[in-house]
């Protein structure tokens, strides 16, 4: 792939991972609430690949930050700095799935 | 928010939590900016080390903060949240601009009386526009919606008169749609809902007269007294009317003089209220207010 | 050291001069494109909105100062805080801050314009008419009173029948044009005009905060522009997309609502946090500590906010495990606000202090925002929120946040920039004494609102009952609140005095670190001389003297351009040429005025007309004038020269088709809430499943015309100008046929909008798609006509490419509503 593709999809995984997980958790929540389908399993599977998907992205940003321009290398770390705070967001997401419950 | 009620043993630690640690972090900011702008330099910032320092101390140190913050809360939520026996259900039922409560058949407006500690379900739901049922002493808020059936609940340790509110906007009166509860011990409050149970009193005389001017004119179309001819569904029940303390939502105490100005001109206390202003005579209204005020 | 004019290039000045300088008439004063005028005018009247909105709080501050009063009746009071919201947010702190954008970034980034000067006066003129026509509820006597928020269905058609709330939602989707390609705008620029040798990294912190910005402007828009304009369908013609009774549902409007009201408040923080990292690194002389943690913050906290917005609805009665996920995404912020706190106090750590106005703005910024964030913090936790929210502490919280955010850096703004916009400086002791009030009367005024809700004292209530504490509380809040209103005067005499007799400042009064001091005070009309070449972030502090790395002068001033660079390493890749000045956006914008205020009056005449209007002023607008033709050259002597990549143009209609398919993503997302909400199969039992065989033909025809188009595109890009034209006329025609058998299908369909949500949703979504069809149908006419007259070419077609863009994109909607409306219905039962 283009390095400036890989780079852009590098930027791109981790947000994504995180309201991925945040939208199929409200979407799962709300389906266990209003139509008694409960699957508490999935849940956990999606924190699960969310988690996997942010540290592949870190992982390969910085594996190319080096063939990079000073722009790009730039955008690489911040990149991967930001895989890391939502790291930490994809936890506190499962945090909430493992300390709340009830549909009131 | 003092008391806080049967939500307090849950609310109130979180509370003081909360403070603590806003309270502690704020200091902490502001020792630091006052160091920073008093000081002259002695490390050099404009390197790596001081990229490092704002990820530790900005990124690292609220992470842990948060996280422990988060759970916290959590599960203080949860506790508030769960659903558990109650003793008393009540349907609360927000109308532009004043509550309903039923109790069974048995309804009533803008005066919740409830048990003393014990938990009271609350069922709340719109018949118009969102509003929102706060008893800041005794709970947290909860909408009430016309779309959706919502439950909360509600446990007085002590016995006593909560004050509540609207708290959603509602429209031009949202700021005179407010409540009280009335917390007592279990006997009064059996007491209480049997005679609220009870058609109106039979009145005789004036309140007769009162009684006929009430059904002749537009009221009966929006009031309902259980016992009489008048059934309207529109404004709240007034078969116990005199055994409440508030007018108009909250507007006015109940007693006979403020009856009497209310019922003369109601927009007058509460402009833009769907109550018409019925124009009667003096004379009328003197019955009008004897027969509503033999409504306890 | 000094990139201005030196004595050797006085014919390259006047050359510059010549091609830039507007028409010193009436005439140019309407038709400018100068981002600096249209910024400044930005910021005058956007400060006009600040008065009125201010004066909107002073009568309400006055009516709650003791309980009881009867200053203003109950219905002008909502009216009073429903404007005051809307102003604030609207029409004051979000254009305010595009005009510093406006005039501040393409300076900052050493550019002679912005990517778009047409767009950028157009852009004006629609804030300035959308405002227009928001204020005019007040001489017609028809305030909206529904607060900024609107919630239905207490806006909706049976409990609000007045037209207020019509020119509060008809004004807020017409200003959504303006917002919207300003972001476009701003987001086109900073990628692909900053000066060479500007990389990502060396941006200033102000402008990657507008870009920052820009995004979350042109995602975030859509979402209330289709709020609004259900809105305005249940209001108008009866469709149920938030009436219980009819299928739809309240909260829909909140999801939508908050969707893009969340977002908003970080459009009208990170500007101002941009101008804080501009302001603090100058007034301690270092550079800013920690810039990648300041860059990542700016964009997590854009790229999170949109994923909180439920934390606005904890009350609301949704199942509180689904609440969990917001509220641990709310607090998450708490991390990007940290990495912001650390680096500015590291930054003065730095430093030693130079104590001026600005730098007093600055840091009584972080003091208040430090206060807003934490309070904030916890609002995002779960039992907290529910005690205090909708109570006077969220008006305390968000007023630290966005008065203390935002209005206390754009002071510090005024007190920085003034003298680069005016060439005078304010004066520092009236400074002082405007800082002092503001601040002490900030916090007078909202300090004791936290504990007035804490107490139990509601939001929007023009009254209280008397006799508690809140007495005190409410009496200290006006105080504040009038005492901040002195300070606001004392700074316009400030400002009256200064641009008069102010002491004359030169082109760098501060010693600052970016571009904008580099070129005289005020700037020239094209900015700069030369356009510098940037070796570091802080290119003012730099030792290295700046080369210039500007065209040479024949062709600098022989007509309008500036450089095109590459988005990330801004590597010189083409001369742009930029338009002469033109009639056209005033045009479009009143005629778009025309077209809301046919809307407002129910008045189809007035609408039909408006639209024709729209249409004539785009066609002027598109049509080629002498200078524009071929708008993309290649340049032979760039420094290491690379391939030249997309045009701006084209970089601007695929920001458009984002904005675009957002709507799309939003009216769809609508559709299965519904359906999830409605508990039953969707479409709902009563109304027929939708047959696939027309569709599929209509399908057929519609995703088919994408091929004639793409292979006249690369027939023009071959020089091919027949099959260029045979192209269009094929495509055009099978998508006509598609709109045809839409027709059919909506003649045979047995309900109608108002039947039920369904209905509403059905139709809304595939007419405005047939609006779509429409818009490229006749874009692709105008490509026909132009290219009979001969004015496409193998170098210059840029137009058949972005017509192409947006038709694919139109084809590829369909495909998401095909799936939606037809495949879903046969499954969801």
């Amino acid at each position: 792939m283009n390095r400036d593709r890989l780079l852009w999809l590098c930027v791109a995984t981790p947000i994504t991972a995180w309201a991925a997980q945040l939208l199929l958790a409200y979407f799962l929540a709300s389906l266990a609430c209003f139509k008694g389908i409960a699957l508490p399993v999935a849940s956990h599977l999606v924190t699960v690949a969310a988690l996997i998907a942010t540290v592949g992205a870190l992982l390969v940003t910085r594996r190319i930050r080096s063939d990079l321009g000073a722009g790009g290398a730039f955008l690489a770390s911040v990149s991967a700095l930001g895989a890391a705070v939502l790291l930490v967001g994809i936890a506190l997401g499962e945090l909430a799935l493992l300390f709340v419950r009830g549909c009131a | 928010m003092s008391g806080l009620g049967g939500a307090s043993s849950v609310v109130t630690p979180f509370l003081v939590l909360t403070f603590a640690l806003a309270a502690s972090v704020c200091v902490v900011v502001l020792v630091a900016l006052a160091l920073a702008l008093s000081r002259t330099p002695t490390i050099d910032l404009a390197s790596d080390l001081g990229l490092r320092l704002v990820l530790v101390v900005g990124g690292a140190v609220p992470a842990a903060i948060v996280a422990l913050y988060l759970v916290a809360s959590l599960l203080a939520a949860s506790a508030l949240a769960a659903p558990a026996a109650a003793s008393v259900s009540v349907d609360v039922i927000g109308h532009q601009w004043w509550w309903e409560f039923r109790y069974g058949d048995v309804a009533t407006a803008n005066e919740l009386h409830i048990p003393v500690g014990e938990r009271i379900e609350l069922r709340l739901i719109s018949a118009d526009v969102i509003h929102s049922f706060w008893v800041p002493d005794l709970q947290g808020k909860t909408d009430a919606l016309p779309s959706q059936t919502n439950r909360m609940w509600l446990l007085a340790e002590k016995a006593g008169r909560y004050d509540g509110v609207c708290a959603e906007f509602c429209g031009v009166q949202h700021a005179w749609m407010r409540l009280v509860v009335v917390a007592e011990p279990r006997s009064d409050f059996d007491r209480w809902l049997a005679r609220q149970g009870e058609p109106r009193r039979t009145g005789s005389g004036v309140a007769a007269e009162g009684e006929r001017i009430f059904d002749m004119h537009v009221c009966a179309s929006c009031h309902t007294i259980r016992g009489s001819a008048a059934n309207g569904k529109v404004g709240p029940d007034l078969t116990h009317l005199a055994s409440r303390s508030l007018l108009g939502a909250g507007v006015l105490p109940n007693n006979t003089g403020t009856l009497r100005a209310w019922l003369a001109d109601p927009a007058h206390f509460k402009p833009g209220v769907l109550m018409p202003n019925v124009s009667l005579s003096d004379t009328e209204l003197d019955a009008l207010v004897a027969y509503l005020g033999s409504l306890d | 050291m000094r990139l201005a004019a030196d004595a050797g290039v006085p014919s390259l000045v006047r050359g510059l001069e010549r091609v830039w300088e507007s028409a010193h008439d009436e005439a140019g004063w309407v038709t400018t494109t100068d981002h600096k005028k249209i910024g400044a005018r930005y910021i005058a009247t956007a400060f006009v909105f600040f008065i009125l909105g201010g004066i909107e709080a002073l009568v309400m501050r006055a009516q709650l100062a003791l309980p009881g009063q009867a200053l203003v009746d109950p219905a002008t009071y909502d009216g009073l805080f429903t404007m005051h919201g809307t102003t604030m947010i609207f029409l004051f702190a979000t254009p305010m801050l595009s005009g510093f954008g406006n005039y501040l970034v393409p300076l900052m980034i050493g550019a002679r314009d912005m990517a778009f000067p047409r767009l950028n006066a157009f852009g004006y003129w629609v804030f300035v008419l959308a405002g227009l026509l928001m204020y005019l509820s007040f001489p017609a006597s028809s305030l909206p009173q529904n607060g900024w928020f609107a919630y239905t269905p207490l806006s909706g058609p049976a409990y609000s029948p007045e037209s207020g709330i019509d020119f509060w939602s008809l004004g807020l989707i017409f200003l959504g044009i303006a917002t919207t390609v300003g972001g476009i705008n701003f987001i086109v620029t900073i990628a692909k005009l900053r000066a060479p040798g500007m990389s990502v990294d060396r941006m200033p912190l102000f402008v990657w905060n507008i870009l920052v910005t820009a995004i979350a402007m042109v995602f975030a828009i859509p979402s209330l522009t289709v709020a609004a304009a259900l809105l305005e369908l249940d209001r108008y013609i009866g469709t149920h997309f938030y009436d219980p009774a009819g299928g739809g549902n309240p909260l829909l409007w909140q999801h939508l609502f908050w969707i893009f009201g969340h977002p908003d408040v970080y459009i009208i923080f990170m500007p101002a946090a941009g101008m804080v990292s501009s302001i603090l690194p100058v007034f301690v002389r270092r550079p800013i500590v920690g810039y990648p943690a300041l860059v990542l913050a700016s964009v997590l906290t854009i790229a999170i906010g949109f994923g909180v917005w439920a934390h606005h609805m904890f009350a609301v009665g949704l199942p509180v495990q689904a609440l969990g996920f917001f509220s641990a995404a709310s607090m998450l912020i708490a991390i990007p606000a940290g990495l912001q706190m650390a680096a500015w106090i590291a930054t003065i750590w730095a430093g030693r202090a130079l104590w001026s106005t600005a730098f007093l703005f600055a840091v009584g910024f972080i003091v208040l925002f430090l206060l807003g964030g934490l309070t904030g913090v916890m609002l995002g936790a779960l039992p907290f929120d529910w005690q205090v929210t909708d109570s006077y502490f969220v008006v305390a919280h968000f007023h630290y946040v966005l008065f203390g955010g935002m209005v206390f850096p754009l002071f510090g703004a005024f007190y920085y920039w003034f003298p680069k916009m005016s060439g005078r400086l304010l004066d520092e002791r009236l400074g002082v004494a405007n800082f002092v009030t503001m601040f002490v009367g900030f916090n007078l005024a909202f300090f004791p609102m936290h504990i007035a809700g804490m107490l139990g004292m509601p939001r929007r209530v023009y009254t209280y009952p008397g006799g508690s504490a809140l007495d005190a509380l409410n009496l200290l809040s006006t105080a504040g609140s009038f005492l901040i209103a002195v300070s606001v005067v004392i700074f316009i005499a400030n400002w009256a005095w200064a641009s008069r007799r102010g002491h004359v400042a030169g082109a760098d009064p501060w010693a600052s670190n970016t571009l904008e001091w580099a070129t005289a005070s005020p700037p020239p009309v094209y900015n700069f001389d030369r356009i510098p070449m940037v070796r570091s972030r802080d290119p003012l502090w730099d030792k290295r003297t700046p080369r210039t790395a500007s065209e040479p002068a024949d062709l600098a001033t022989s007509r309008r351009q500036t450089f095109g660079t590459s988005p990330i390493e801004a590597r010189a890749e083409t001369y742009l040429r930029m338009p002469m000045d033109s009639l056209a956006p005033a045009l479009a914008a009143a005629a778009l005025f025309v077209l809301f205020a046919g809307l407002l009056l129910k008045f189809l005449v007035v609408v039909a007309l408006g639209a024709v209007l729209v249409i004539a002023a785009v066609v002027l607008w598109l049509w080629p004038t002498r200078e524009v033709r071929g708008a993309h050259l290649p340049i032979d002597d760039a420094p290491r020269a690379i391939e030249p990549g997309r045009a701006p143009g084209w970089w601007g209609v695929a920001l458009l088709v984002g904005t675009d398919a957002t709507m799309f993503v939003a009216l769809l997302a609508s559709y299965f809430y519904l359906g999830f909400a409605a508990n039953a199969s969707w479409p709902p039992p009563e109304i027929e499943r939708p047959k696939l065989l027309m569709p599929l033909i209509g399908s057929a025809l519609l995703l088919g015309s994408s091929a004639p188009i793409a292979w006249a595109e690369r027939a023009i890009a071959r020089g091919d100008r027949t099959r260029l034209l045979i192209g269009l006329v094929v495509g055009w025609l099978m998508s006509a046929a598609f709109l045809t058998v839409q027709g059919f299908e909506y003649l045979q369909k047995t309900f109608a909008p108002q039947t039920n949500a369904y209905g509403s949703l059905f139709f809304t979504i595939t007419s405005f798609h047939g609006l779509h069809v429409v818009s490229a149908l006749v874009l692709v006419a105008v490509l026909v006509a132009r290219g009979l007259r001969g004015q496409f070419s193998r170098d210059r077609h840029l137009a058949v490419q972005n017509v192409a863009l947006w038709w694919h994109f139109v084809g590829g909607a369909w495909v998401a509503i095909f799936a939606a409306l037809y495949l879903s219905a046969q499954v969801l039962r």
